[in-house]
């Protein structure tokens, strides 16, 4: 399985040694295997919301690239 | 769809692409936040019905994700210690259950004025299956709603960016937006790079090959994650920061500027975080109310100087604060004991 993980700031991993890197990707994964199963309590609430407005955005997403697409290749391109 | 309609949308110097990136960002605003809060000028609103980019809005809206994330947060913090551990162990549902009753309670408001903001006078009658929706009450403190609107207002800045920055990739461009210091589009420049020019190269391929429209869509479905990649972090940054804001307002209002708080860092927090919330590796820093606010945000400051703040220390951040009553003491997994 390949992850890939990125930097929640510019510059946080500069500082880590490839065994600090290790552990702090071994958390990352952890932290996305958690977000898959319900954790209870008030942490649930903000996790819930953010993924709910992420689904209808990634929904709207797929809509603008459909009319991109649509358009660009039945209208033409400029 | 067509270029014909995009150009009645299209502001002065904008591409098809950029009026098409920016009216679906818009639109989902209006979709996620509510009509109110998504800066669309009533007439826009009804040529984007009218376009089949909006679906008309007949129906109350529920409350956004906003207003849910605040009613939790002021519901946990003026829960009594021993509900508090009860609380923690609940799951969605107990929350979504707990925050429907204490709408159902609530006693309607006297004076409506500034909550109800009636939008539809301004329509052209014959536009009836494009009825703006009026905005609905909140029963929030006057603190409260200042916060409310504000995280409405980064949200929405946020987004507008966002649909910026994805109708300039599409059309070739490359645009870098940054906020307080930090990327707000993507942090590793040469991945970024690397994925404008598979869309330019995918693009060309499937104007130059005749592709069908369905064939492209599944082209760029890597901008679509990435994307929404984008907005997650925004959403989950905005949401947390508007939980910890709900729960130290609602603190302050109990226990005034001397309301004692917490932060409890998540299970899985940066060494950041830990540095910063933590007093010793099992008991959370606990600081003042008058001292939270005095350390302001880390907006913009380096790593180094970052202090324990209300916001988020950094993007993703989902520590969450906590009101410490007087005569307890949280633990690392936020329960209160009586000292």
């Amino acid at each position: 399985m390949k992850v890939r993980i990125e930097e929640s700031f510019p510059g946080e991993f500069s500082g880590y040694t490839p065994a600090g890197m290790q552990r702090r990707a071994d958390v990352v994964i952890q932290k996305a295997v958690s977000d898959q199963f319900p954790r209870g309590g008030e942490v649930d609430v903000v996790s819930t919301e953010a993924h709910s407005m992420a689904a209808l955005y990634e929904h709207r997403m797929q809509q603008l690239i459909h009319d991109f697409a649509q358009i660009l290749l039945e209208d033409g391109v400029e | 769809m067509n270029k014909r309609t995009l150009s009645k949308l299209a502001k002065a110097g904008e591409t098809w692409v950029q009026t098409l990136a920016r009216l679906h960002h818009q639109a989902y605003l209006v979709e996620a936040l509510g009509y109110e809060h998504s800066g669309v000028p009533p007439a826009e609103f009804l040529q984007m019905v009218d376009a089949g980019i909006l679906q008309p809005i007949t129906e109350p809206r529920p409350a956004n994700p906003f207003e849910e994330v605040i009613e939790a947060g002021a519901g946990y913090a003026k829960a009594r210690p021993e509900e508090l551990s009860e609380m923690r162990t609940w799951d969605t549902f107990a929350w979504k259950k707990y925050l429907r009753r204490q709408r159902l309670r609530r006693k309607p408001l006297e004076t409506e004025h500034d909550m109800i903001v009636d939008l539809s006078t301004d329509f052209d009658a014959a536009h009836h299956r494009g009825r703006v929706p009026k905005a609905r009450r909140l029963d929030m403190s006057p603190q409260q709603k200042r916060a409310y609107n504000q995280a409405m207002e980064r949200a929405g800045i946020y987004c507008k960016r966002l649909g910026e920055d994805i109708g300039a990739e599409l059309i070739g461009k490359q645009p870098e937006v940054w906020e307080g210091g930090q990327l707000l589009t993507g942090g590793d420049e040469a991945l970024r790079r690397k994925r404008l020019e598979k869309i330019r190269r995918k693009t060309a391929e499937a104007v130059e090959k005749n592709w069908t429209p369905a064939q492209l869509k599944e082209a760029l479905q890597a901008e679509v994650i990435e994307a929404t990649r984008n907005w997650m972090r925004v959403a989950t940054t905005e949401l947390q920061a508007v939980f910890n804001e709900a729960v130290f307002l609602t603190g302050v209002e109990k226990y005034g500027l001397q309301a004692r708080l917490a932060k409890i860092p998540e299970t899985t927090a940066c060494d950041s975080c830990l540095g910063l919330y933590l007093e010793t590796p099992d008991l959370p820093l606990v600081m003042s109310a008058a001292d939270w606010l005095r350390n302001g945000t880390n907006v913009g400051v380096p790593r180094a100087n970052w202090k324990a703040t209300l916001f988020p220390a950094h993007p993703n951040c989902r520590c969450s604060q906590l009101v410490v009553p007087p005569g307890f003491l949280p633990d690392r997994s936020g329960n209160l004991t009586a000292i």
